[in-house]
């Protein structure tokens, strides 16, 4: 009687303990913007793998990027829409991250200072940039990858002989 | 009475357990991915000579969707290519170390083939004239291969990969610019 009773207890407990037990392995997938980002409570972020920054502020960027460095499983990290042109050298950047997306926003000479801070083995994806100004001194980074962007025609060899890089679906300019 | 514990434990176990994430918006991944294959499946492909694949009979190779073929020489050029031409389900072509440099645009492109991987042996620019024949929407990946000096010219929907290649970097700049999309990994260019 008495494992039998143990038995259902234990079935009633699974829920909570398998919960508990998992609770290691859940790797979430989150969205905010730079202000709600701010908001959430950091026990809410412990288990984020992919982070998706939709258009945070300049005002907010210290205390956003700051923030991202402290999420111990993110590995995706998504800045979309977000001025980036004026973080440099002296931001902070997120060990464990093995891909960077930037999707528009804004960008400049100092974002791709920041960028190069991020570990081997990074990989980084620009989407609906305008790249044309930029010099991509990334040595730690293997990986490029250029999706719907502006380039000048001058910079694909330079990327090619760098670095991995996939093109898809650009606007080429001629130099000027 | 063992009926009714169990009903409200099937109940109880049929609940979701896990307490949801708070989901990201939903939209379509731009992770970078160098592979075309993301079904991370371990497959064999029938691999053949020109000598074995001429052995077989056509009943034995007839559904072959993928094949590697290792070692085509000029001299089996022809028959090797009529007999991969009869192989109506053929989706993927990989052509380890043969000799394509003698392949023009008169030779017949298997009708279906909408991958070729070409790895290592000999390509000129008439190579390039045959596969400039594709349809769009065909991925043609290149891997090992001296291409310096040649020129491409392929539909605008092809999708290239050039893995460990050597290429001139005016006609690497020509055709990035003129296709969907390319890959280039591990590659060297000269002036």
């Amino acid at each position: 009687m008495r494992l039998k009773t143990l038995f259902c207890f234990l079935i009633l407990l699974w829920p909570t303990i398998s919960h508990v037990a998992n609770a290691d392995e859940r790797m979430d997938e989150l969205n905010y913007s730079g202000e709600d980002f701010l908001k959430v409570p950091k026990r809410d972020l412990e288990s984020c793998g992919t982070l998706e920054l939709d258009g945070f502020k300049e005002k907010e960027r210290s205390a956003v990027l700051r923030r991202v460095t402290e999420l111990p499983k993110l590995t995706v990290l998504n800045l979309t829409g977000c001025d980036l042109s004026l973080t440099d050298e002296n931001d902070p950047v997120p060990t464990n991250v093995k891909i960077v997306l930037i999707a528009g926003g804004k960008l400049s000479q100092k974002t791709i200072r920041w960028l190069s801070k991020f570990p081997p083995g990074t990989g980084i994806l620009f989407a609906e940039c305008d790249v044309r100004r930029l010099e991509f001194d990334l040595p730690n980074i293997h990986t490029l990858t250029f999706q719907d962007c502006e380039l000048l025609k001058s910079q694909i060899a330079k990327l090619v002989q760098k670095h991995d890089v996939r093109f898809t679906e650009n606007t080429f300019h001629d130099d000027k | 009475m063992r009926y009714k514990i169990l009903l409200p434990l099937l109940v109880i176990l049929t609940i979701p357990h896990t307490v949801p994430a708070k989901p990201a918006e939903a939209r379509p991944s731009t992770i970078p991915a160098f592979t075309w294959d993301e079904s991370n499946e371990v497959k064999i492909d029938p691999f053949f000579t020109p000598a074995s694949l001429l052995k077989c009979s056509l009943d034995e190779i007839r559904n072959c969707k993928t094949m590697v073929l290792w070692g085509l020489t000029e001299k089996d050029r022809r028959v090797v290519f009529a007999r991969i031409q009869q192989l109506p389900e053929l989706s993927e072509l990989q052509l380890f170390g043969c000799d394509l440099s003698q392949v023009d645009q008169s030779d017949p492109l298997p009708a279906k083939v909408r991958h070729f991987v070409i790895a290592g042996g000999k390509v000129s620019q008439s190579t390039l004239r045959w596969l400039s024949k594709v349809p769009g929407g065909t991925k043609i990946t290149f891997g090992g291969c001296d291409l310096r000096g040649i020129e491409f010219k392929f539909p605008e929907y092809t999708w290239l990969k050039f893995d460990s290649c050597e290429l001139s970097a005016p006609a690497t700049t020509e055709l990035v610019t003129r296709s969907e999309q390319v890959i280039f990994l591990e590659c060297s260019l000269s002036d």
